[in-house]
């Protein structure tokens, strides 16, 4: 009998470990995937701190945690690339909006995740020849007053 | 012995249940006609927009009721399981054929749709069609269909719906046009096409 306590400790620590993968497929999984499937780098915007800061006092808390790369040279199969997108993204996150425009030959997905009271979108527009990705958290009652304004 | 065994059982389903529950599926999303494939080939501009039931729940948390319009679109949107907007825009007349309308039409056009209204414009050649999904008489669901010669739009709305909140949902992306039904104007059955055909007899 005692040997079956390390393996039911064992079983009782794979939800943990379970927990910490998910956590590596948010916005950090997806660029890390990106680059290591389309053999890009990501380029980070600098200063994004002090954006951060100034989009977080500005909304009055309403929009925090913007997070920006881009990758350039980037080009891919858009359909593939929603697809691996949502995969890495994982449960919770859905895909609102996707938007083809022939003629600039562009692509824009929308991904949101409802958070308690909050909103993460991850935005990602694929151009000729560039990616850009955009994630950011907003609270939601503010979105819906912000709405309100333009009704 | 046991009762340590079944500590560690209960703290293991403890663990492992926000696990399950994160997993468990949500509304999938009815399959999409084949044609559309052809139609977003051919479309200089496709928009997709999807709220699944996870979204829509979310958004009517939000809806702070202090407009009777509010507290409209909360009550509404929180018993539906979807909507799913579909926008196909067209450079020219003629991207898209009438076979591939047609073949958009029959797809939903089983017994559990029925037709409520059939507009045809022979002048503009536009054409606007309504469905219902019928559950023991109750509307479980609707379908817009709104066809001109350069855009396709397709709207489809899952979950139980009373006609006369549609209005409601104007606020929300590419349904615009359901405003006019909260002004009170309710949808007609009707084929100018058959209007026409019966005139002329």
């Amino acid at each position: 009998m005692k040997r079956l306590i390390p393996i039911l400790y064992t079983a009782l620590l794979c939800p943990g470990m379970a927990f910490a993968a998910r956590a590596d497929l948010g916005f950090n999984g997806v660029v890390s995937s990106i680059e290591g499937q389309y053999h890009v780098r990501a380029t980070h915007v600098p200063m994004m701190g002090f954006v951060n800061f100034m989009a977080f006092t500005c909304s009055g808390g309403g929009v925090r945690g913007m997070k920006v790369v881009e990758f350039d040279n980037f080009s891919a199969d858009a359909d593939a690339l929603h697809r691996m997108v949502q995969e890495k993204l994982g449960e919770g996150w859905s895909p609102v909006v996707r938007e083809h425009d022939r003629k600039q030959n562009e692509e824009t997905f929308i991904f949101m995740h409802p958070d308690g009271k909050r909103l993460s979108l991850l935005v990602l527009d694929l151009e000729k020849n560039e990616l850009d990705m955009v994630k950011l958290s907003i609270k939601a009652s503010h979105w819906h007053d912000g709405i309100g304004l333009f009704k | 012995m046991k009762s340590r065994i079944a500590f560690v059982l209960i703290l293991f389903a403890a663990q492992a249940a926000p696990l399950v529950a994160q997993s468990a599926p949500g509304p999938s999303l009815p399959p999409s006609p084949p044609v559309e494939k052809e139609l977003a080939a051919h479309a200089s501009d496709v928009t997709e927009v999807t709220l699944d039931k996870n979204m829509l729940a979310f958004a009517s948390k939000f809806m702070n009721g202090k407009h009777d319009r509010d507290a409209e679109a909360q009550q509404l949107i929180q018993g539906l399981d979807g909507i799913y907007v579909r926008d196909y825009e067209f450079q020219k007349e003629g991207d898209y054929t009438p076979e591939q309308v047609e073949q958009l039409r029959q797809y939903f056009e089983t017994s559990a749709w029925t037709p409520v209204v059939r507009d045809r414009e022979k002048n503009s050649r536009e054409s606007t069609d309504v469905m219902v999904k019928l559950v023991n008489g109750e509307s479980h669901g609707m379908l817009i269909l709104s066809i001109e010669p350069k855009e396709i739009s397709l709207v489809l709305i899952l979950g139980p719906i009373r006609m006369d909140q549609l209005g409601a949902l104007k606020g929300l992306g590419g349904m615009g046009a359901l405003g006019n039904l909260a002004n009170g104007d309710q949808p007609k059955i009707k084929d100018k096409a058959k209007d026409k055909r019966e005139g002329d007899q």
